[in-house]
């Protein structure tokens, strides 16, 4: 939906949701008013001021609606033709569904209860619809793990957490003292101070197993301190597959025009992720400098193959 | 500008309050705001109706009286223009607020917020206590859902670049049947025209937006669609057996549905759909992992580490 607030149409469809809202809550706060609804107070207050002319035709005193502003806060009065609210519309509809069953399998372990009524309640929306393509959603991340963290971050609390690191491959325990959420596209991550580092680190959400409040606690002091690691640098060959490698090396803006045996430069903090990479891409990626580490992929492949030659 | 956001609100009140149908000489009579020569009229009336149809407002056109060829009438009726969720519990309406909230940042903020605002307005009280703390979120894309969910509900196909493995774009017409997450990342299930089956897409690798397909026939949606089986690859499933070492390989630990111990090692079963990309995952983990079979695993795997070893040799 377009978000301009001060568009006719926009104007229309909010004042019409203003009536049923305002009857709900009658002797609202006005910012409590503006906030909900998205819009600036004195947005807001164009809104009513629109809103106290409209009526029934006739338009007598008798006839339109009626509002009274008391210090800051807001009724109605005389209003019924639009008391009750929209319907949903369509995107409305299934942004809910979407939602709804994210909820679903979220909860999915602990409150069965509550699934039969996430059912009848899609099963309303669907019909309000009249909607027959499926929808699914599902968390890349367990909720209990990211209200512990925002909590932490709010209270400036450390954590101890078991972190699955994909390159190094390994669970790692760790204690942490989380700053930050940070996302890019696809992924949210924890951007935090790690003891066993002695440094700032992001781990991603979807990584952390666990998480419970730690009994070392982390000084803020600590986080003055924090050092940037220094990063390799590889040039790759791209051969095939130049998607996937797209992918994998998340190429953006113009490093993303890829051509079949096109040269590229990568930067990586550890050799070890660096040849987990090259492995994956399956011999459509080649690894043309440091010589040390193209060595290393030649004489590790050479050695799993010896395994497989073994039976 | 408040003059026509007053008028619409107006017509819309004017529309429902009437019983009977209402003819366009009525309103302009007696609704407020439409002013000027008729013609001038004409027109603000008729951008009106379609402002309305386009906020989902339906408005109805019948005739004044059957019996004469009569100016045409209109109204609004209640039943269409208001939301009908029979009764709606305050732990329905704590559950449709995480719904909502789990939008946040993302795609469909904007109309998740708009419903619950509207679901709000019916006077129950959110019962959130109700519910277990949980903060579920859906990751946002660049795909306008505006064209997609209006696709989806009135079954029209959809047009958009698709980038293939090799980085090249290929147009697809596709008849949408779902839209799914999964691993945070968004896809779309339906039928491809051009390959004559059912076809998943990720959103991240469609270039560009999506729109309507202009010269798109409506469909049906098969019965026995299963959205969630067609993303899990459950139709068709391979097995493998693969020799993990002991304390690694953690990945693939996870797909394990039986495992082995076999002292260095352990021995574990897994079932996949795609052997492409099993190839890659085993891959990955190097010399922690070693495919005992299948056939094309193996061989798959093997094939790779030659190449790499004539490549960096």
């Amino acid at each position: 939906m377009a978000k301009n607030p001060t568009s006719p149409l926009n104007k229309a469809a909010r004042m019409l949701d203003l009536v049923p809202y305002l009857h709900a809550h009658q002797g609202i706060a006005l910012s409590t008013l503006a906030q909900n609804f998205g819009v600036s107070e004195s947005e807001m207050n164009a809104d009513l001021t629109t809103l106290w002319m409209c009526g029934l035709p006739g338009y007598t005193p008798l006839e339109l609606i009626d509002l009274s502003f008391d210090s800051g806060y807001v009724t109605i009065r005389n209003a019924q033709t639009l008391e009750s609210p929209r319907s949903l519309n369509k995107e409305e509809a299934i942004a809910l569904l979407l939602g709804l069953d994210l909820v679903r399998s979220a909860l999915a372990l602990d409150r069965k209860d509550l699934l039969s009524n996430i059912d009848v309640l899609s099963q309303r929306l669907r019909t309000l619809i009249g909607l027959q393509a499926q929808l699914k959603a599902e968390p890349a991340i367990d909720g209990s793990i990211r209200s512990t963290i925002t909590s932490a971050i709010s209270s400036g609390t450390s954590l101890d957490i078991k972190y699955h690191s994909l390159y190094a491959d390994r669970i790692s325990e760790r204690t942490i003292l989380p700053i930050e959420w940070q996302n890019d596209s696809f992924h949210e991550y924890v951007f935090a101070y790690c003891d066993q580092a002695q440094s700032f680190r992001t781990f991603r959400l979807d990584r952390i197993q666990s998480a419970s409040i730690a009994e070392k606690k982390l000084k803020p002091e600590h986080l003055s301190q924090g050092i940037e690691n220094p990063q390799i640098s590889y040039r790759i060959r791209i051969h095939s597959h130049l998607r996937a490698a797209r992918e994998l090396f998340e190429f953006e803006g113009e490093d993303k025009e890829l051509h079949s045996g096109i040269e590229k430069e990568i930067s990586s903090f550890t050799a070890e992720w660096m040849r987990r990479m090259i492995f994956s891409a399956a011999a459509s990626v080649e690894l043309l400098s440091p010589e040390s580490e193209r060595g290393d992929i030649a004489s590790s492949a050479k050695a799993l193959l010896a395994l497989y030659e073994k039976g | 500008m408040s003059r026509k956001s007053e008028r619409l609100v107006n017509l819309t009140i004017a529309l429902l309050a009437t019983k009977r149908f209402i003819t366009k000489s009525e309103i302009f009579r007696t609704v407020e705001g439409y002013e000027g020569t008729p013609e001038t009229k004409e027109r603000m009336f008729e951008r009106d109706k379609d402002d309305l149809r386009n906020l989902g407002i339906e408005i109805e056109v019948g005739s004044f009286d059957p019996l004469f060829d009569d100016e045409a009438g209109y109204r609004i009726r209640p039943e269409s223009y208001a939301l009908n969720l029979d009764d709606i519990s305050g732990e329905d309406l704590a559950l449709l607020s995480l719904a909502a909230e789990a939008w946040r940042g993302a795609a469909l903020d904007g109309a998740a917020q708009s419903a619950l605002l509207r679901l709000s307005s019916i006077g129950v009280v959110s019962d959130i206590d109700a519910l277990p703390a949980m903060t579920p979120r859906l990751s946002s894309s660049h795909i306008s859902f505006e064209t997609l969910t209006a696709a989806i509900t009135s079954r029209i196909p959809v047009t958009f670049s698709y980038i293939a493995a090799e980085l090249s774009i290929e147009e697809r017409i596709v008849d949408p049947y779902g839209i799914a997450t999964r691993n945070g990342h968004w896809y779309l299930v339906g039928f491809d025209h051009k390959r004559e089956g059912i076809r998943i897409f990720r959103f991240d690798r469609i270039d560009g937006d999506i729109a309507k397909a202009s010269k798109g026939k409506s469909y049906e949606i098969p019965k026995d669609f299963d959205l969630a089986a067609q993303l899990s690859g459950a139709d068709a499933l391979m097995k493998s057996d693969l020799d993990i070492r002991k304390g690694k390989a953690h990945v693939l630990r996870h797909m394990a549905i039986s495992l082995e111990d076999m002292g260095e090692w352990d021995r574990i079963r897994i079932s996949y759909p795609d052997v492409e990309r099993m190839i890659k995952l085993v891959l990955w983990h190097g010399a922690d992992a070693k495919v005992v079979s299948n056939d094309s695993l193996r061989t798959g795997v093997i094939d790779a580490l030659r190449q790499l070893v004539v490549l960096h040799g």
